[in-house]
């Protein structure tokens, strides 16, 4: 591309974030919709906290394994089994494009169960009506 | 939802805390409460954390540390977590139980014995409960999980406020807005003529304001006696344009009751186009 100085300049478009809820991230990087975009953490162990971290996806293996129609090791990291987009933009990992969406991870999400479940503890050592006065 | 976390933290241990007329706390009951209360500590700072505009390698590790104190301290709440499908074994069992305690009192006891078994059925109910729910609840859910990747995000990426789809959400204020104005039959038709009209009306304020503004700062028919405020004019003319029978600006003059609608042409032409008086009185006479 010529500038406006008239020198030529080199440019490379690179796909940086992807701004996303949760339902859209699932839907964007082709995975269910009960597991965690970023990591092969398996549903059932979703609320632990580990020290070291899940080791993080990698969408090579997956388009990989989805040109082998290898549907069990898709399976297994509950990414299903459609051709995803992204796999054919050069120069991208896909896992670069999740950001934290603080809107409906905090706020909505565990600060709202954090209410009930304050709400559930007062109930039962009963000092709801104490919270309310307060 | 944001004050919320603000006050929480101010008004839980408050409540908890023994007053004069309220029943005395046993020792589990403080322990739960200690816990209790770590946990909100550690969520809520965790989540004013989150908020900040630029972090240090410190405070990324106070968060893990945060993010370390409520996963210790979650148990406490954990049958207040219980799934669809616990409770759902819950009430059935709860049922269950009934049935069998009906069955056993039939025999004839007396009232205090009756009253004692009353009592004894409702522990036995509520022991039950507690351990089902206990065994079905689970922190396993996304949204637990997704903010362990915070810490390692904000390195990568920069703070997190940036990143929020809050903004993006606020787009589908109006929407929804004009959803609910509609009678939701066909909503989309509706939607699209509300956002039409109130995009109109946004519009024609913006004119209203242009023209007294116009009026004020430049003014250029000083020479031309007033006519009154813009914007009853403007409401005035609304009512009585009637395009079909205009043919030149002396019609215009004549059906708007615009009487220096010349006058201000000519002078607009001449002050701001840089007409010469030829080709502004060819205009002036022109049909429109």
């Amino acid at each position: 591309m010529v500038c406006a100085n008239k020198n030529a300049q080199l440019y490379f478009l690179k796909l940086f974030c992807w701004l996303a809820d949760h339902m859209e991230n699932a839907t964007l990087h082709g995975i269910a919709s009960n597991r965690c975009p970023i990591c092969i953490t398996p549903t059932e162990t979703l609320g632990e906290h580990v020290e070291t971290g899940y080791p993080i996806r990698r969408h090579a293996d997956y388009h990989a394994a989805y040109i082998e129609s290898d549907m069990s090791s898709l399976n297994i990291h509950g990414v299903k089994n459609i051709r995803n987009a992204l796999w054919s933009v050069p120069n991208l990992n896909p896992l670069d494009l999740i950001r934290a969406d603080i809107l409906h991870n905090m706020l909505l999400g565990v600060l709202d169960h954090m209410i009930d479940w304050i709400q559930g503890f007062l109930e039962q050592h009963d000092r709801m009506n104490a919270f309310h006065h307060v | 939802m944001r004050n919320f976390a603000k006050v929480i933290m101010g008004a839980f241990p408050v409540v908890l805390c023994r007053k004069a007329n309220q029943p005395h706390s046993t020792g589990g009951q403080v322990q739960e409460f200690n816990k209790a209360i770590r946990y909100v500590h550690s969520m809520t700072d965790f989540y004013l954390m989150t908020q900040y505009n630029s972090y240090i390698d410190k405070t990324i590790s106070y968060m893990q540390a945060y993010l370390h104190g409520f996963h210790d301290t979650k148990d406490v709440f954990l049958q207040f977590r219980a799934g669809k499908g616990a409770k759902k074994v819950v009430a059935e069992a709860y049922k269950n139980l009934l049935r069998a305690q009906s069955q056993a009192s039939i025999s004839n006891l007396t009232m205090s014995e009756k009253a004692k078994m009353h009592q004894e059925n409702n522990l036995e109910c509520r022991e039950l409960v507690e351990d089902i729910l206990k065994e079905g609840a689970h922190c396993n859910f996304l949204k637990m999980h997704r903010i362990s990747h915070y810490a390692e995000q904000i390195p990568k990426f920069g703070a997190l406020g940036q990143f929020s789809t809050e903004i993006s959400e606020c787009m589908h204020k109006s929407f929804k807005d004009a959803y609910r104005r509609s009678n939701k039959v066909n909503a989309t038709s509706q939607i699209i003529t509300n956002h039409t009209r109130d995009h109109t009306f946004i519009i024609k304020d913006l004119t209203i304001k242009a023209w007294a503004k116009a009026k004020e700062t430049r003014n250029p028919t000083h020479h031309v006696r007033k006519r009154g405020q813009v914007v009853p004019l403007y409401l005035q003319l609304q009512e009585k344009l009637n395009f079909g029978t205009i043919s030149n600006l002396g019609d215009l003059e004549r059906v708007t009751g615009l009487y220096d609608l010349g006058l201000v042409t000519s002078a607009f032409l001449r002050e701001e186009l840089g007409y010469s008086e030829m080709s502004i009185s060819r205009v002036l006479s022109g049909g429109i």
